[in-house]
């Protein structure tokens, strides 16, 4: 087999290792990873606290949004029911479809990953302990704000995909639907923090050994979830800017009397929202197939196709957004393209299913409620992909569209899809966090109630849309024949929430937390590493991996592991740490020093939380303060970043020696910044889409560009800025001597490419461009203000280094802190020449 | 609670839900994707059936049958295959199906503007050129057997089109005008309802499509080119002079008389319409005068002031004279 | 990156596949244009995931390539159908 790093396999065949291990090791280990205590709680990083954090508030929403949803069903029991006044229910469901699709079910497939990857992947924790925490922070304050504007009836009212015009100032004057866009602000922050840790997590934190082929499908499964974050959401984040844009500034992006056009939402929505809802399905399948493994006692047959399964998935749902808009009169042949795209992406789904089913033919199936659940995912998740296959159908369709046809599939869809899967979930991991597993026989009772409350609700709906009932509608006529469907969905409802109770009890009668060791343990025989006896270090020491289960394979391994028998059995620099693998072969690279608990990014937290909060409520100058607190915690979090330890080289077991200190291309920090890149390129791609959109829309209201000295200017400059940067790079390389030099460099650059910013500014404002006037003013602005934002972040940045230089923090030659702005900052550039180039070459000179 | 005036005046014709109205085309647009919708839901039911039996086999299955579900292959021919074969016969018919729907109109077309405003429908019967020759609200009607183009457009914000017995819906967005071509085979009343979340009482904006047979439809269009009758009885005609006094006409027009606001649906022939608010309420004196009076209980939101100041006698009055315009 | 290559090779022509007939569409609308393009491209895009399955079979030195080839192969397939599905269209 080949190497990818040219590490030699051959290593691994040291381990395990005989012989005692030193005194103290252990109790070293659990000194530097202790448990918090008071306090401490709130400013704990690591993620077996920050993962049952997560899941928990996620739980609650999933609660709140279900409660909403009950009394919706009280007012729809009948026709002209008066339990809630119009407004009231109109906001009821906007929150009901918000809260539950970014406050619940993408966080808490994100919190699942946050809690069982590193132990799955046996890493001591996730590659930015602080990252998780302070994403983690920003959606609870925010989420919980967002949902107390309902108290006070300012809640949103526009529906959770909020098409202008509706939501914009003419027709929706009021704050609420700002409550919404802050509201999804938070979701877009903690969303792309966690995907960067998942990316980076996934890719470079295996145990050895554990090359892709051997990876947990739900590792496969968050892989993929992480990239369809970083593609689709920035799609949502530009849409939500822009419509801000619109209510704040008045820039016409939506209004077609300006050359704005409302369809322009409608694409940037949904080319997030329909990935969305396969970052929300691709997580739970990865649950579902290890969990049918374990509930079938063996192998998932067909891993490979499984695998191909989830990336065809990822790939093809970007491919199928506008089969939201089959109604919005698009021409004949593009929406053709959309419906076989849509067919496309059942083909997977199906791929999958049958999966589940062979796993469960080969193996011998335990009957417990973990299998329940399983059985019931299968059944619901089918039928909901069944109707999906109906709707993929144009005419079809055009009928079944905005109706209760289609609350019925997305809830057969997103219940079967990802909720059964997650209560199987709770059903199997409890016992990895709690003292006590959750009970058998309340379970069979939640599974029951649960599947039958969900088709008694949902099943009906299918008629209910046939009938002409369309979705979104506080009350109906008596004479419209929909009473009856719609009382019997109404105590489906209530035999729904009825199990979910139950649940909730189970919860609280059996759960015990113990986050850091005295777990249940490995009840249930599964073999993956997240069964390894674990404490808050999580698993003694990392094996080496050499199959998908290793645990059945190696039935030592759990013995060996707790003996400190395989890799970093202990602390080798006084410090978290944990090995850093190659992307494809696991083979160990270099000794990552991990952050320990820290109060700042949780302050960091609140404050960005208080930025948008004070902001919404119109309060500018706290909401400012407020801001600026945000950025000085995130620096001063920063600070205490990239110190190299005193150990070069260590020893992570067996006499095998990896770097303690590593930059370039292979560092962490490197792959997240690259990351973090892909997330802006697609915001600016997104903001490209919409330029070139509203020009094909029209251009009646479009001026020329400025001339080409500006644009000469631009492109110059960019390209100094970019040279600075890089060759600050090569200053540092030179020694300690050059530092300086390094450091000037780098200011320089940033203060080349904000200039270039303004020189693009000052250029279209002598050419007369006005954003309130046209869809070419308010993209362009958009453009420029994005670059701004950008080369604002340079500048900190800089001035970030400059104050690092002066206190001596930046490591000679190569150091992370001039690194990762630098390629920062060279990005900028290529992004300030290359939207000015388009705005004024695109149409002007073509 | 809601008023009572819906239960007392309940039943609106052409409205019905049962038989399901997709289930039950009245028209050829219609009626191909009923036979679409069958087809599908059959589809569904047959594949449900046999991932059942699947699961069913992996469970409880004789472990010679279980051993064959058991592998790769099934899984290329489960998940891939069949799919692959039944979706592609499905693609092909429904991309047929979607181009002959939405085929361009003819010229010969009667064409009718359709515009969705919060929270009703504004019409307007073309003439050739595309002028205006008719102004209504809240109610189209067409020849039957006839295809009509409908130009959708909007004044506000995003409206839905949906008759579902004539065809499938088609959105109503401002700054763009959609086209959608519907027909009914036989004279009746088809109830229609906006189907994208317009915001208030999106609930409460229906409307009805009335066909008539041809002759009747001439005769039809014949008789609204003049002004409707000139109010009949004392009270008739102090109800006028209340609807010009109480400041109706600031947003309603009555072909023949000075009122010619615009804001609001044309009311020249409000008396033959067969429902009021939109396609929520019956028409007759009742409701008129509940719906005159206040509104705003039964439509909360709509943009028509509550006048709760006027006295029973004046409604009724009002109610008197907009009844016999007709 | 090879591997990487090989894993993902097929499902991104179909994306190149499905974001050009998308700009097809939406500049010449339903024209014969359009539809000539649109046809045009699926038969390069359909011609160039059969190069790739081919390629695939001679990269038997890339890292894992054992596992990734096969992987590979499948991803090509399902890419094919759905490359030839959305090439549809453009006959009706």
């Amino acid at each position: 087999m080949t190497s990818e790093t040219g590490f030699d396999p051959k290593l691994y065949d040291r381990f395990p290792t005989s012989g005692a291990r030193p005194r103290g090791e252990l109790e070293e280990l659990e000194r530097i990873w202790c448990a918090p205590k008071g306090w401490q709680y709130l400013t704990v990083v690591n993620n077996n606290y920050v993962g049952i954090y997560y899941v928990g508030a996620a739980f609650l929403f999933f609660l709140l949004a279900g409660i909403l949803a009950l009394v919706m069903r009280v007012q729809l029991a009948a026709p002209l029911m008066g339990v809630l006044p119009q407004e009231t229910y109109n906001q009821f469901f906007t929150m009901h479809g918000t809260v539950m699709m970014f406050l619940f079910a993408v966080p808490m497939v994100e919190a699942l990953g946050i809690m069982l990857l590193p132990q799955m992947l046996s890493a001591r924790d996730l590659p930015f302990p602080r990252l998780s925490a302070y994403a983690f922070w920003a959606y609870l304050v925010g989420g919980l704000a967002f949902f107390s504007s309902l108290f006070v009836g300012l809640a949103p009212n526009g529906g959770w995909f909020m098409y202008p015009p509706l939501t914009s100032t003419a027709y929706s004057p009021g704050i609420n639907t700002d409550f919404w866009l802050l509201g999804i602000g938070f979701i877009e922050i903690s969303a792309i923090a966690g995907a960067i840790e998942i990316v980076v997590g996934v890719l470079r934190t295996r145990a050895p050994g554990m090359t892709l082929d051997k990876m947990p499908i739900f590792a496969w499964a968050m892989l993929v979830f992480a990239i369809m974050i970083i593609i689709a959401f920035p799609a949502v984040i530009l849409g939500t800017l822009l419509l801000e844009f619109e209510r704040a500034f008045n820039w016409p992006f939506f209004d077609p009397t300006r050359g704005g056009d409302p369809l322009l939402w409608q694409h940037l929505f949904w080319f997030f929202g329909h990935p969305e809802v396969y970052i929300i399905f691709l997580p739970a399948a990865g649950l579902v197939s290890m969990m049918v493994a374990m509930v079938a006692r063996t192998d998932l047959v067909g891993y490979r196709l499984v695998v191909l399964a989830l990336l065809a998935t990822g790939f093809i749902s970007f491919g199928v957004w506008a089969h939201h808009m089959f109604t919005t009169g698009m021409p004949t042949l593009s929406v053709g393209f959309f419906s076989a795209a849509s067919m496309a992406v059942s083909v997977p789904a199906g791929i999958q299913v049958f999966a589940w089913i062979a796993t469960l033919a080969v193996g011998k199936v335990r009957y417990n409620t973990l299998a329940l659940f399983i059985i019931g995912t299968l059944i619901i998740f089918t039928m909901g992909g069944l109707t999906g296959v109906m709707v993929a159908l144009v005419p079809f369709d055009w009928q079944a569209h905005d109706s209760y046809f289609i609350v019925a599939h997305l809830h057969y869809v997103l219940i079967g899809g990802m909720v059964f899967p997650m209560f199987a979930a709770f059903y199997h991991w409890a016992p990895m966090v709690s003292r006590r597993a959750l009970s058998e026989r309340l379970g069979k009772w939640v599974f029951g109630l649960m599947f039958a409350g969900m088709h008694i609700a949902f099943l009906p709906m299918h008629l209910t849309g046939m009938m002409g009932m369309p979705r979104r509608v506080y009350t109906y006529l008596p004479d419209r024949g929909w009473d009856l469907p719609n009382l019997i969905s109404t105590v489906g409802a209530f035999v729904l929430a009825a199990g979910i109770a139950l649940f909730v009890i189970d919860l609280i009668r059996n759960v015990r937390l113990a986050p850091g060791g005295g777990n249940a343990g490995n009840i249930y025989g599964a073999g993956t590493l997240e069964w390894l006896p674990t404490e808050l270090y999580s698993t003694r020491s990392i094996p080496v991996v050499k199959s998908r289960q290793p645990l059945w394979d190696d039935p030592d391994l759990s013995k060996d592991v707790e003996e400190g028998r395989y890799f970093l059995p202990g602390s080798v620099t006084g410090n978290r740490e944990t090995i850093v693998t190659s992307p494809l072969m696991a083979e160990p690279q270099y000794l990552q020093i991990m952050p320990g608990p820290s109060v700042w990014p949780l302050l960091s937290a609140v404050f960005t939380a208080g930025f948008f909060l004070l902001l919404t409520v119109q309060a500018y100058g706290a909401g400012l303060v407020s801001g600026v607190l945000a950025i000085l915690a995130v620096l001063r979090w920063m600070w205490e970043t990239d110190r190299p330890v005193k150990q070069p080289f260590v020893d992570i077991g067996a006499g095998i020696n990896v770097p303690t200190y590593v930059t370039g291309t292979s560092t962490h920090g490197w792959w997240a910044m690259v990351v973090l890149m892909i997330v802006i390129g697609m915001i600016f791609l997104m903001t490209v889409f919409s330029y070139l959109y509203l020009y094909g829309r029209s251009t009646r209201f479009w001026i020329d560009p400025p001339d080409a000295v500006s644009l000469a200017l631009i492109v110059g400059g960019a390209a100094l800025s970019a040279l600075l940067a890089a060759g600050s790079r090569r200053a540092l390389l030179k020694g300690d001597g050059r530092k300086r030099l390094a450091i000037w460099l780098l200011i320089l650059a940033s203060i080349v490419i904000s200039a270039v910013t303004f020189i693009d500014y000052r250029s279209w404002l002598a050419a007369g461009l006005d954003p309130e006037a046209s869809g070419q003013g308010a993209v362009i602005h958009a453009f420029i203000g994005l670059q701004a934002c950008l080369s604002g972040i340079a500048l900190l940045m800089a001035a970030f280094v400059a104050a690092r230089g002066a206190r001596n923090f930046i490591p000679v030659p190569r150091s992370n802190v001039i690194d990762l702005p630098a390629i920062f900052i060279i990005f900028t550039a290529a992004l300030g020449a290359a939207g000015p180039g388009l705005v004024r070459l695109f149409p002007g000179t073509l | 609670m809601q008023p009572l005036i819906f239960t007392r005046f309940m039943t609106v014709e052409g409205l019905a839900g049962w038989p399901p109205p997709v289930f039950d085309p009245a028209g050829p647009f219609a009626g191909s994707i009923t036979t679409l919708a069958w087809v599908l839901t059959g589809m569904a039911v047959a594949v449900l059936a046999i991932v059942l039996l699947a699961i069913w086999t992996a469970l409880k299955g004789r472990p010679a049958l279980r051993k064959r579900l058991g592998g790769e292959r099934m899984i290329w021919i489960g998940g891939v295959a069949f799919p692959v074969v039944v979706l592609t016969l499905l693609l092909i018919w429904g991309l047929s199906l979607t181009s002959g729907i939405s085929k361009p109109i003819a010229g010969t077309d009667m064409r009718i503007r359709v515009s969705g405003e919060m929270w009703w429908w504004r019409v307007s019967y073309l003439d050739g050129q595309g002028r205006e020759i008719l102004r209504d609200a809240n109610e189209i009607h067409i020849p039957a057997g006839q295809t009509v183009a409908l130009e959708l457009t909007s004044a506000d914000v995003i409206h839905s089109f949906w008759v579902p017995r004539l065809s499938g819906k088609l959105d109503m967005i401002p700054g763009r005008t959609n086209v959608m071509r519907i027909q009914a085979d036989k004279p009746g009343v088809y109830g229609g309802q906006c189907a994208e979340y317009c915001g208030g009482p999106h609930a409460l904006m229906g409307f009805v499509v009335v066909a008539h047979t041809p002759e009747d439809f001439g005769r039809w269009m014949a008789s609204r080119q003049a002004p409707p009758p000139a109010p009949a009885t004392n009270e008739a005609r102090r109800g006028a002079a209340l609807f010009a006094s109480a400041g109706c006409a600031a947003c309603h027009a009555v072909a023949g008389t000075s009122a010619n606001g615009l804001a609001g649906p044309d009311l020249s022939y409000v008396g033959a319409r067969r429902t009021l608010g939109a396609g929520i309420l019956p028409n007759n004196r009742g409701a008129m005068i509940g719906w005159i009076g206040n509104s705003q209980a039964i439509k909360p939101a709509n943009r028509m002031p509550a006048y709760t100041m006027l006295p029973a006698e004046d409604l009724k009055a009002i109610a008197v004279y907009l009844e016999g315009l007709k | 990156m090879r591997s990487w290559i090989i894993l993902l090779g097929g499902l991104a022509l179909w994306a190149v596949h499905f974001f050009g007939l998308y700009f097809t569409g939406s500049i010449f609308l339903s024209s014969g244009t359009a539809r000539s393009i649109a046809g045009l491209f699926t038969l390069a895009c359909a011609a160039a995931t059969l190069l790739l399955m081919a390629w695939i079979n001679r990269q038997s030195e890339a890292v894992l390539a054992g596992w990734v080839s096969p992987a590979g192969r499948a991803g090509a397939v399902l890419a094919l159908i759905a490359i030839i599905w959305q090439g549809l269209p453009v006959l009706f």
